[in-house]
C-alpha cells in the first residue's frame, strides 16, 4: 500500500497542465473583474459627464457622452458573457477532476477488494467448512457418550435424591401451614380477637339458658300455631346476614334484642340446637375477620 | 516595550504593513497631543528590533516598509492550509489573489491579508509540502496548487 501510495505521490505534486489551464483561467476571471469595475466605473463617469453638459446645454457633447456610455454597456454586457464562459469552463473541469478522482477511488477499492478475496480461496473455505463440520460431529459424540454414562450410574441416584428433596419440602410445608383446626370458631379466631370470643361466650350463656327455655316450647312451635311463621322465615334467614339486626318475628320477643340475633335463625331450622347455630355463626364470623387479618396469630 | 505596543497595535487593527516613511502620520509613531513624532531612524530602529525578534519581516532591501507578524507565519500557513481544506481545494489550483480577496474567503479571517504576506505563509506551506507555487505563462497571477 505504501508502495502503492508513494508512487502516486510524485505525479501528484508536480504541476500538470491541467493546473496550469485553471490558473490561466482563473487569472482571465480577476483579469476579467477587474474589466468590469473599470467599465462601470467609466459608465458612472459617462452619465455624470452627460449630466453636466445638459445643465451646461451643450446637447452635442452630451450625446456624444451618452453614446460612449452605450458602448461601454456592451462592453460590459460582452465580458459578462465571457466571464459566464470562463465560469462555466472551470465547473466542468472541476467536475471532470473530480469524476477521475472518483475513478481512481474506485479502481483502487475494487483492487483491494479482489486482493482481499484472493487471500482466501473457495478450496479454503471449502477445507474449512469440513473439518468444522467434522469437530462438530466429534463434539457431538463424545457428548453422547458422556450423556449415556451419566445415565447408567447416576440416573436412579438423582431421582432418588429428587424424591427425597420433594419429600422434605411436602413436609416443610406442612410444618409451616397451621393445623387445620377441628372446629374453626375458636382457633381461626386468632387470640388478637379477645374482645369477638368474651361476645360469643356471652351470647353462648343465654343461648344455653333458652336451650332449657325453648325446649318445652319447641314441640308447639314445630307442630302447631307457630308453623306459617316458620314456613314465612327462611327467606328472611338467608338474606338476613349473621349478626344482623333483624328483629324476630317468631312469637320470641320476650328475650332481649341482642338474643334475636342469634336464635332468629334458630327457630325456621328445627333441626340446629341453636347453641349449634350460634356457633356456626360466630364461626362466620370469625372467618371473616379471619380474612381481614389473615394468619396474624 | 516598543516591539510589544506595535504587535498589540497592529492586531488590535487588523494592521500588516507599517512603513518607516516619515511623512506617513501613523499613530503609533505620531503624539499630535504633543506634536512629537518618531523619525525615521528611529522607527527602523524599533521595526529591526521586531525583525530580530522574529515577529517582523523587511519587504524590501531599503527597510521602507515591514510586515509585521503579530501572528506567526506559521499560524497564517495554518489557517490558509486550513481554509483550503474546509474549501474542498485540495489537489486544486487557485491564484493567490483569490486567497485574500476572492469571493471565496469574503468573512473570513483572511480576507484583506497583504500579498505579501499570503505568499509568505505559502512559501512555508511549500516547505511542508501542503502546496507549490507556480506561475503559467508570463501573463498569468501566481497559482496555488494544494495538497492532501
Amino acid at each position: 500500500m505504501g508502495n502503492l501510495f508513494a508512487k502516486h505521490k510524485v505525479p501528484r505534486r508536480a504541476i500538470t497542465d491541467t493546473d496550469k489551464a485553471v490558473l490561466q483561467l482563473k487569472t482571465q476571471r480577476r483579469q476579467l473583474t477587474a474589466q468590469k469595475t473599470r467599465v462601470e466605473g467609466l459608465i458612472a463617469r459617462e452619465i455624470a459627464v452627460a449630466k453636466e453638459l445638459i445643465v451646461a446645454k451643450k446637447h452635442e457633447r452630451a450625446l456624444l457622452a451618452l453614446r460612449k456610455k452605450r458602448l461601454r454597456e456592451g462592453q460590459l454586457e460582452l465580458i459578462d458573457a465571457y466571464l459566464l464562459n470562463v465560469e462555466q469552463v472551470l465547473a466542468n473541469i472541476e467536475a471532470a477532476q473530480r469524476q477521475n478522482r472518483l475513478y481512481d477511488a474506485l479502481k483502487q477499492g475494487t483492487v483491494a477488494l479482489q486482493a482481499l478475496q484472493k487471500e482466501v480461496s473457495l478450496e479454503d473455505v471449502e477445507a474449512l467448512r469440513e473439518d468444522t463440520a467434522a469437530a462438530g460431529e466429534a463434539e457431538r459424540h463424545v457428548r453422547e457418550l458422556l450423556a449415556e454414562s451419566l445415565s447408567a450410574e447416576d440416573d436412579a441416584a438423582a431421582l432418588q435424591e429428587l424424591a427425597a428433596l420433594e419429600d422434605a419440602e411436602e413436609a416443610a410445608e406442612a410444618a409451616r401451614l397451621p393445623a387445620v383446626p377441628a372446629r374453626p370458631t375458636e382457633e381461626a379466631a386468632p387470640a388478637a380477637h379477645a374482645l369477638e370470643r368474651e361476645a360469643i361466650a356471652e351470647l353462648a350463656e343465654p343461648a344455653q339458658k333458652r336451650e332449657a327455655a325453648i325446649a318445652p316450647a319447641k314441640p308447639p312451635t314445630q307442630r302447631g300455631a307457630a308453623a306459617p311463621a316458620a314456613r314465612a322465615s327462611p327467606a328472611g334467614v338467608g338474606a338476613a346476614a349473621p349478626g344482623s339486626s333483624t328483629p324476630s318475628r317468631q312469637g320470641e320477643e320476650t328475650k332481649e334484642d341482642e338474643e334475636d340475633d342469634l336464635d332468629m335463625p334458630s327457630v325456621p331450622t328445627t333441626r340446629l340446637e341453636p347453641s349449634e347455630q350460634l356457633r356456626a355463626a360466630a364461626a362466620k364470623r370469625g372467618r371473616a375477620l379471619a380474612v381481614e387479618e389473615p394468619l396474624a396469630a | 516595550m516598543w516591539t510589544e505596543l506595535i504587535l498589540k497595535y497592529c492586531k488590535h487593527h487588523k494592521e500588516f504593513v507599517l512603513s518607516t516613511d516619515a511623512a506617513e502620520d501613523h499613530p503609533l509613531f505620531v503624539r499630535k497631543s504633543i506634536d512629537r513624532r518618531l523619525n525615521q531612524e528611529a522607527r527602523v530602529h524599533i521595526l529591526n528590533e521586531l525583525v530580530l525578534q522574529g515577529a517582523g519581516r523587511w519587504l524590501d532591501a531599503g527597510q521602507r516598509r515591514c510586515l509585521v507578524l503579530w501572528r506567526p507565519l506559521a499560524g497564517w500557513a495554518d489557517a490558509i492550509y486550513g481554509w483550503a481544506r474546509g474549501a474542498g481545494l485540495e489537489d486544486s489550483v487557485t491564484t493567490v489573489d483569490e486567497l485574500s480577496s476572492g469571493d471565496e474567503v469574503a468573512g473570513t479571517e483572511l480576507e484583506g491579508l497583504p500579498r505579501e504576506l499570503v505568499i509568505a505563509a505559502l512559501q512555508e506551506l511549500e516547505a511542508r509540502g501542503k502546496a507549490r507555487l507556480f506561475k503559467g505563462s508570463s501573463a498569468d497571477d501566481e497559482g496555488v496548487k494544494f495538497f492532501a
